[in-house]
């Protein structure tokens, strides 16, 4: 590694109304060097990108490059310093190629004219170094999530970039996908190019990555080598305080049979499916990112077309050819995109509760006020959300109580099967915590939950019994000792 | 096999505009006739010319439907001033009339970030309200002795030298949108607004020009539109809007902004006065020729929309 201070900065604090996002927080990272940044949601490293990126203007403090100050004050000042930020959602234009994304704003030209084969040679050439074999005249919206990153450390790299920072690039990926991102990190490394790698994913953190600092509350608490820490600290520093138990205990009491699932087969599958459930049980599905988890789930919801198979819901057939016989059939399902598909965001916490299920807040043919405000009232109380008000905008709740609330909506519409899927992404340790609270506690009601998990630990810590999945089958299933991580990875590989 | 299949998604407008023209040369008597042939020619490029300057506006994701008014004012003011300061200063007079009139819609848009369909829904009432005004709510009649010259141009026998004016204007505008910078910049704008912000584009900047760039497009339209009817009023083009962005969708713009381009509008204008034509070669009666040409429409639209997302389908 080159340059142990290439990339610093000092001091910087930034305050919004009522809250002090970043508290004099100083940082440096080393030339050529892989640095993880971790936290809650909250912890400040939003921010922190934000105003790298020239996003947002710091209240005060410094940034150097190199030893020089480093005045960033739009994007594109942070793309000339050398600073290039791949957000979550990335910055492309879907409906223009590869080559035209890397360069959009500084075309090549001839004269006035574009120099379309000077462009896309320079692109091809680009993707060449970080060896991404794709036609740079490819739709960039015809590429996975995957093949997107690429063309932004691409786009990256055609800046210039001496420094890149990645928000949580995994969070999509399949393992295949992350593996060859981190073949690229490790390249842009030996390049002498500086990574920080912002991850909620705390494995990948210690494959890839060699030191790791971790914030708080928008202060930095520690910086480690990567070596010189282990997992649970980094949690431990993470939120303040010890978790000896990351997953709550429970007694579980299986009842009968609830819901039974006989030669499911979805329009494109490769395969049928067949699982049961039962009362009390929580049902963990596990396998890679595209095993067909989430599609057999969306099957059995009815939102995939189902091609044959059989439905029982507590010894009775039933027919789901759309999420309306789903719901019907007592069947909830919380997608992974809570905000797109769970929620409606704008919405107050108590509307988003009662939407489900209007039968029940209606007094006669006209809605009662009173009863909405029962209705939304208890369940704030029965599953705990944290809100100053049932009268607070869903927006502006954190990631763990959004999700309570899509759980409100669906416990209103008197669900008994509850499909979670990645109940946690996206959240931060704590509020992790709190979702697996509540999934004991639905269980101990008497209701039974699926849950798709992309974070082992959590299929392995919750689940009464898991399902593995790998090419649209389940193809084991495991009780008792055989939860484990070694069983689930000798069948999902 | 695969070029083929190519061809016919890459080219299934202007390939259904052929079919259809030569369907009609092949069955109906009357449609291969000169006199219709220029009729069909003819109807286009007063409209077209405004739809190439809308697909301006609708690659940056953004709508205007105050054209037809801007196209009856400036023609207005063309035929008023025709015979006082002579064919091309009342020509370029017109022009300059439609861009600031452009101009002044687009600054609500670009600078306020306005619903671009609400800011020209007002500027299309104003304008009609100046153009109505100035006219004194009298047609203005004029036959110049240019404009009848103009209007006498024919190529090929059957089609008449505006035609041209139009197409020129579109393989302009396509040269324009597909090799400058300028033109780029427009698609990652209604590609996605974040990016082009990141990017550092002048995102007002562009959004204010192609509104003047349409307001240009929509006068030019108006001036031609004078070589065939001699006459302007207030109410001239009152069903611009509503002809022209059908043109521009079907053509393979697309609503939400990023894709399309000045040629595809071409044949989207194309298509659709054809199959307009030779709607009106069979005796239907003219209000269900309005139902028909609606269904068609749709027809267009929904195929169309089917044939591009159909591999996205799970």
């Amino acid at each position: 590694m080159g340059n142990a201070e290439f990339f610093e900065i000092k001091n910087v604090s930034k305050t919004f109304p009522g809250v002090k996002a970043l508290d004099n927080v100083s940082m440096s990272v080393a030339e050529g060097e892989v640095r993880a940044l971790v936290g809650e949601n909250g912890a400040g490293k939003s921010t922190l990108m934000k105003i790298l990126n020239g996003n947002y203007k710091m209240d005060s403090g410094q940034i150097f490059i190199d030893g020089k100050e480093a005045r960033i004050t739009s994007p594109v000042k942070a793309a000339e310093y050398g600073i290039s930020i791949i957000f979550q959602e990335l910055n492309l234009v879907n409906q223009l190629s590869i080559a035209e994304n890397i360069y959009a704003g500084r075309l090549k030209t001839k004269g006035k004219v574009v120099d379309w084969k000077a462009v896309e040679a320079d692109a091809k050439a680009l993707l060449d170094r970080i060896g991404f074999d794709v036609d740079p005249r490819t739709e960039v919206g015809k590429l996975s999530i995957a093949g997107k990153q690429m063309v932004e450390i691409a786009k990256a790299l055609s800046y210039k970039a001496r420094i890149i920072l990645m928000d949580e690039p995994s969070a999509t990926l399949t393992k295949a996908e992350l593996d060859s991102i981190f073949k690229i990190i490790k390249d842009l490394k030996s390049k002498g190019i500086s990574v920080i790698y912002i991850s909620h994913r705390l494995e990948e953190i210690f494959t890839i990555c060699d030191s790791v600092t971790i914030m708080r509350d928008g202060k930095i608490i520690d910086t480690k080598k990567i070596n010189e820490i282990t997992r649970d600290e980094i949690v431990e520093k993470m939120v303040g305080r010890e978790i000896n138990q990351t997953f709550p205990k429970r007694e579980s009491h299986i009842g009968e049979e609830v819901l039974r699932v006989t030669g499911l087969h979805r329009k494109g599958s490769k395969s049928e499916v067949s699982f049961s459930l039962h009362k009390g049980e929580v049902l963990g599905i596990a396998g890679l990112v595209g095993a067909g988890r989430t599609e057999t789930m969306r099957a059995l919801y009815g939102v995939d077309y189902v091609t044959k198979g059989e439905i029982y819901v507590k010894g009775k057939k039933v027919k789901i050819n759309s999420p309306k016989d789903a719901k019907k059939a007592g069947i909830a399902f919380l997608t992974e995109d809570r905000k797109e598909e769970g929620l409606t965001i704008d919405f107050t916490v108590k509307s988003n509760i009662v939407m489900a299920n209007m039968k029940k807040i209606m007094s006669g043919i006209f809605l009662s006020t009173k009863k909405e405000n029962q209705t939304a009232d208890k369940y704030i109380k029965l599953i705990n959300i944290k809100t100053p008000s049932r009268m607070q905008k869903v927006l502006n709740l954190s990631g763990g109580n959004q999700q309570k609330v899509v759980v409100a909506k669906w416990l209103n519409a008197d669900s008994d099967i509850i499909i979670m899927d990645e109940p946690t992404r996206g959240i931060d340790v704590g509020a992790k915590l709190e979702i697996y609270e509540l999934i004991n506690k639905l269980v101990s009601e008497g209701k039974s939950v699926i849950m798709i998990s992309s974070e082992l630990p959590e299929v392995l810590g919750m689940s009464d019994r898991v399902l593995v999945m790998k090419d649209d089958a389940i193809i084991a299933e495991l009780t008792g000792d055989r939860i484990n991580a070694v069983e689930v990875m000798r069948y999902a590989l | 096999m695969e070029i083929v299949r190519k061809i016919a998604k890459d080219y299934r407008i202007p390939l259904l505009a052929l079919l259809v023209f030569v369907f009609m040369s092949l069955t109906n008597p009357y449609f291969f006739k000169q006199a219709n042939l220029f009729g069909l020619f003819d109807s286009m490029p007063a409209y077209g010319i405004a739809a190439v300057g809308l697909t301006f506006i609708m690659l940056c994701g953004q709508l205007d439907i105050s054209m037809g008014s801007v196209m009856a004012l400036s023609s207005c003011v063309f035929m008023m001033t025709l015979n006082s300061i002579g064919f091309i200063p009342s020509m370029l007079l017109a022009l300059a009339i439609g861009c600031v009139l452009g101009a002044v819609t687009g600054f609500f848009v670009a600078f306020f970030r306005l619903s671009p369909f609400i800011v020209s829904m007002t500027t299309q009432i104003a304008y009609k309200g100046i153009a109505l005004t100035i006219t004194n709510s009298t047609p203005v009649v004029n036959m110049h002795p240019v404009l009848v010259k103009i209007s006498e141009i024919k190529v090929f026998g059957a089609i008449p030298i505006t035609f041209f004016v139009f197409v020129l204007v579109a393989l302009l505008a396509e040269f324009v949108m597909t090799k400058t910078q300028y033109g780029r910049n427009l698609f990652v704008i209604g590609g996605n607004i974040n990016v082009a912000d990141n990017l550092g584009l002048n995102v007002r900047g562009h959004l204010w020009s192609v509104y003047v760039i349409q307001g240009f497009c929509a006068a030019l339209g108006g001036i031609v539109m004078m070589t065939r009817m001699f006459s302007a009023s207030g109410n001239l083009a009152l069903d611009g809007p509503l002809s022209i962005i059908p043109m521009v969708i079907v053509g393979g713009t697309a609503f939400a902004g990023g894709k399309g381009g000045a040629i595809k509008t071409l044949f989207g204008v194309l298509l659709m006065n054809i199959i307009f034509n030779a709607l009106s070669m069979f005796n239907i009666y003219v209000n269900i020729q309005q139902l028909i040409k609606g269904v068609i429409l749709l027809m267009i639209i929904v195929s169309d929309k089917y044939l591009e997302n159909r591999h996205n389908k799970v």
